[in-house]
């Protein structure tokens, strides 16, 4: 079951681009693979990356109004290294402490602490690892929501603690093991609360929404522009197809279906190469996380855009023809997310709520080891 | 701390600690206040399990019926004390019966030292044995070692926590005889612990690196190399500690002088335990068991290496020979004869594998086929070499 994730606009390589792909591939192929009867170890995930392809600004995006100076020194060390941190202490904004949520929701607090954990895996090795405990610490949480020893433990070793107390029985080691990324991301995440419900990080956030913004639009227009035709592709369709080339020839019996997980924008990339530039490609499975396709067909800026269909009265667009099954999902806090149905055939809907407000919410969703636990039981539903 | 045996009687010897921590108190589920760092560690059920195993090999000799055990005609088991911290208290058996064992706590750990140092040091040619199985950690390239009430103050996280790598310099200055320090234990790196800055470790030995080094023959075998981990099965003897009581159970050892003794320095031993953890390892991989991790040892040896052990019959060696391909070797045969011997001995390889046990030796094997489907293969004075002889798989050319 090759699986292909098309990231969506605003993305640039980096220590912060690398972490998330590692920290996705690990929680698909641990918490989603498994679900649907298959062997993490035997799928393959294929990243392709546009986003050098995207816009560049010429003056570097000078025309940005900066917050004064401050907010440079904000947070300690390389302010990515921080950047989930900070996005998943926002979806608690107000709690001074990781305990402190914990006393309140316990399973709030293990997804926060293992999406955290996971984000400062220093190795897919690590990140693998942190995904399978997650599984365990989720298990026991459910099972033990307010547990006695939440009242006895900190935040220096609440994850010590509840580690213990999920683990499963298995081979011993004499040591540290994957504890080590796991409380750098606790260690962030407790020093990211305090700030995220401050004045400063609002400012931050506003710095960083404009060129956010910047960067969104300047993509979309830089696909629209040069995307091709298929006679003739643009840079971004081209390597996207290439890779869903390489997950289809990747194929094997008994494990012989194509998934794509299309994040934002990249849902609006497989939609004009299913329905224009490779009408062949067959696609079992499509789900869209966060994305615009409704909206760019409502606008008609896909190649296979047809203006006699369109409006209430006269019909839907009919489902991409080799695509089996397609499931959109959308935040409604997410302001950039957007429905599917009204205007597709075929496809599902599903709201999910992140918890994240604002801004986050669209990259909140596959920061979430929830998120990958509901994306599963999705997907074992006919 | 606790005596288990001694012979007070100032002939040369071997004098044994043996440390196990398996309970550790203020980690979770010890069952006392969580410490403040708890570095992500968890209680152990090995180690307990593995210092026995240690002790029961060591005590052998001096308990009427006990099978085969320490060995060592020039320094012969002269003490054994040990420490061992498991969730029930620990019984090793002796000559005068079954004794408890003390706990491993860190004023324990140092108390047990001491006396051990001290018999250590009362005569030139003695033996000393340190054996350490529990937590470890790696910082700055210094290895600690952690007692079973590390983490008890918040304030001073690391007091009961011991700087092994200094304390072997300090051992290195202090022991005048031969010393071999068996650790079983991990040594990864930990950022966290890094970044802290940690009031009052132990030290077992101090060191004043100006003094020079008086051990003439150090052995340092770590079940772990650098940013490692090593590996137990629960309630079980762990990896390395089994690989070390084999090796020292007669799948290490080279000729000593022109007699009949065999002996098992430390560089024997070391290659001993290595090879065999690297068979383990191949047959872990060949049966595919899921997420098994293969475990890397380091070792230091200097000075003259002398023997931990004597032994009054050849080293063995576990020989597997595999023949490829599977389809050929329905009649494939192992053929053994010692180089300086007529007698040839015969053994099956129709599955495409011949597991064997030859005493150390050079031997002239051969395969052939019961019903002539291949032609005979002889390989002349080969050299079975311990602890493990397994050479890369053979094709058969047919």
């Amino acid at each position: 079951m090759p699986i292909v994730f098309i990231h969506g606009v605003n993305n640039r390589d980096g220590s912060e681009y690398r972490d998330n792909v590692r920290a996705r591939d690990a929680l698909i192929k641990e918490l989603v693979v498994p679900e649907l009867g298959l062997d993490p170890k035997k799928v393959r995930i294929f990243n392709p990356y546009w986003g050098d392809a995207g816009i560049s600004f010429r003056w570097d995006l000078a025309v940005v109004p900066t917050p004064t100076k401050k907010y440079e020194s904000f947070g300690a060390g390389d302010p990515s290294d921080n950047y989930q941190a900070i996005q998943l202490a926002a979806q608690q904004a107000g709690a001074k402490s990781i305990v402190e949520i914990a006393r309140k929701d316990l399973a709030a607090a293990v997804d926060l602490v293992f999406a955290a954990g996971i984000a400062a895996a220093d190795s897919d090795k690590a990140a693998s690892e942190i995904a399978r405990r997650y599984r365990a610490a989720m298990a026991y949480a459910r099972k033990n929501p307010k547990p006695a020893w939440l009242d006895a433990v900190t935040d220096d070793n609440f994850v010590d603690q509840l580690d213990a107390e999920a683990s499963q029985q298995g081979v011993e080691s004499f040591g540290i093991g994957i504890m080590d990324s796991l409380k750098e991301g606790v260690t962030r995440l407790k020093n990211a609360l305090p700030s995220a419900a401050t004045d400063l990080a609002a400012r931050l956030w506003r710095k960083d929404l404009t060129e956010s913004l910047a960067r969104f639009t300047g993509d979309v227009f830089q696909y629209l522009k040069f995307r091709g035709d298929k006679d003739k592709r643009g840079d971004i369709p081209d390597r996207v197809l290439k890779a869903l080339h390489e997950a289809a020839e990747a194929k094997q019996p008994g494990d012989d279906k194509l998934i794509v997980i299309a994040h934002s924008f990249g849902g609006e990339i497989i939609y004009d190469i299913l329905t224009h530039f490779d009408t062949d490609l067959e696609v079992n499975v499509l789900i869209t996380v966060g994305s615009q396709v409704g909206l760019f067909e409502e606008m008609k800026m896909f190649h296979a855009s047809n203006d006699a269909i369109g409006g209430k009265d006269i019909g839907k667009v009919p489902q991409p023809a080799k695509l089996k099954r397609w499931l959109n999902v959308f935040d409604t806090n997410d302001f950039v997310s957007y429905r599917a149905e009204p205007v597709f055939a075929g496809v599902q809907d599903y709201a999910y709520d992140t918890g994240f407000g604002g801004r986050t919410a669209h990259s909140g969703y596959f920061l979430q080891p929830s998120f990958y636990d509901r994306l599963a039981a999705r997907l074992k539903q006919p | 701390m606790t005596l288990l045996y001694e012979r007070p009687d100032g002939k040369p010897g071997t004098h044994a600690l043996v440390i196990g921590v398996g309970h550790y108190l203020h980690l979770p589920l010890g069952g006392k206040k969580l410490a403040k760092n708890a570095l992500g560690l968890k209680q152990l059920t090995s180690p307990p399990v593995s210092a026995a195993a240690v002790l029961k090999w060591l005590l052998a000799p001096t308990i009427p019926g006990a099978a085969d055990g320490f060995h060592n005609s020039v320094a012969p088991l002269a003490s054994v004390e040990a420490v061992i911290s498991a969730p029930q208290e620990v019984e090793i058996q002796t000559a005068g019966g079954p004794v408890k064992v003390e706990s491993a706590i860190a004023d324990n750990i140092v108390k047990a030292h001491d006396a051990w140092l001290a018999r250590l040091q009362a005569n030139d040619a003695n033996i000393g044995l340190l054996y350490y199985c529990g937590h470890g950690v790696n910082v700055d390239a210094q290895d600690f070692i952690l007692a079973s009430d590390f983490g008890a103050d918040d304030n001073k996280p690391w007091r009961n926590a011991i700087n092994l790598s200094d304390s072997l310099f300090g051992l290195m200055r202090k022991v005048h005889g031969a010393l071999f320090v068996v650790v079983d234990a991990c040594r990864e790196f930990s950022k966290e612990l890094a970044l802290q800055r940690y009031g009052e470790i132990r030290q077992l030995a101090g060191a004043n690196l100006q003094d020079k080094v008086t051990c003439v023959d150090f052995t340092h075998i770590s079940s772990a190399g650098e940013g490692s981990q090593a590996f137990a099965d629960p309630d079980a003897v762990s990896r390395f500690t089994a690989a070390l009581l084999e090796a020292l159970g007669g799948y290490a050892g080279e000729k000593r002088g022109l007699g009949n003794e065999w002996m098992v320095t430390g560089e024997e031993l070391a290659k001993a335990v290595r090879g065999l953890l690297k068979a383990r390892d191949e047959e872990a991989l060949e049966a595919e068991i899921e997420d098994y991790e293969p475990q890397v040892v380091e070792n230091k040896v200097a000075g003259r290496t002398g023997p931990l052990v004597t032994l009054d019959r050849k080293p063995r060696v576990k020989v597997c020979l595999r023949l490829g391909p599977k389809d050929k070797c329905a009649s494939a045969r192992l053929l053994v004869k010692p180089v300086k011997d007529t007698k040839e001995s015969e053994y099956d390889a129709s599955t495409g594998k011949a597991a064997l046990e030859l005493d150390k030796g050079v031997y002239d094997l051969a395969v052939i086929s019961s019903s002539a489907a291949f032609k005979r293969v002889d390989w002349e004075d080969t050299e079975i070499a311990c602890p493990c002889f397994h050479p890369p798989p053979h094709q058969i050319a047919t």
